[in-house]
């Protein structure tokens, strides 16, 4: 039955890494304020890298199945941009001349990416649904 | 999600291949006297389905479980599995009626 379920599957790694991307946007977020890391200094905000895996590891595929492919996470990634320095000499975190660094997340960019990711994962669900769908019409060949 | 061209001369359903493969099942239906081949039973192949749909189902039972007991947040995995079983499950059902129409079909013929 492997061939029925591939779109099932693709679909499915994709709704993983939109997941996890789900998740990075929310520690982007949560973090928007953080000064303080373990690593010493603001928070950075990261980024997961998305890598494209051929299907060739399920066996019995045709040839132009092997063409398609999974979404897997890579890596998640440091966003390497200066962050936001802002006077505050009051502030525990602030530096000789009285300034703090903020992390360099941009609430609105990350809006926008967290819109992104829930349309793409909705996307993924409605591929799995028509899979589904092509499936349930086939079984109805015959009936009636 | 990039997803790589599909090379419309090797489509499963056109290639020669597959034409071969059904000219052999035909040949294999009502195979020729003196040329014996490995013969596969209808038997086999179906209990292999159940089987496979009984997997399936259990695979899909286990991710439910797993769910949840919450040791797994895999919430889509464990919807798209459900699927799965459901649609294997209904092949196989779909099968099991058309072959036993045909049984009954055969119960009816006058002799």
């Amino acid at each position: 039955m492997l061939g029925v379920f591939s779109a099932m599957d693709i679909a499915a790694s994709g709704l993983s890494a939109q997941r996890l991307r789900m998740n990075t946007i929310a520690s982007n977020l949560s973090n928007a304020q953080t000064t303080r890391t373990e690593e010493g200094g603001a928070y950075k905000r990261v980024d997961p890298v998305f890598e494209a895996v051929a299907l060739k590891k399920m066996q019995a595929l045709t040839a132009s199945e092997q063409s398609v492919s999974l979404v897997h996470v890579r890596e998640v990634v440091q966003d390497k941009r200066p962050g936001r320095v802002v006077f505050e000499p009051g502030h525990p975190d602030a530096n000789t001349q009285g300034y703090v660094e903020y992390p360099n997340v941009n609430i609105v960019e990350e809006m926008v990416n967290m819109i992104t990711a829930s349309r793409a994962y909705e996307a993924g669900v409605s591929s799995v649904e028509s899979a589904k769908g092509m499936a349930n019409a086939a079984l109805q060949i015959g009936k009636g | 999600m990039p997803i790589a061209p599909i090379d419309g001369g090797s489509l499963p359903l056109l290639s020669p291949q597959s034409l071969r493969g059904i000219e052999e099942q035909q040949s294999f239906t009502t195979p020729s006297v003196g040329t014996p081949k490995e013969v596969v039973s209808f038997g086999d192949v179906f209990a292999e389905m159940v089987a496979s749909a009984n997997q399936q189902g259990h695979a899909s039972q286990a991710k439910a479980v797993a769910l949840a007991e919450g040791r797994s947040d895999d919430i889509h995995g464990t919807m798209i599995e459900i699927q799965k079983a459901g649609i294997e499950m209904r092949l196989v059902g779909n099968i099991k009626n058309k072959v036993v129409d045909a049984f009954y079909e055969i119960w009816r013929m006058n002799i």
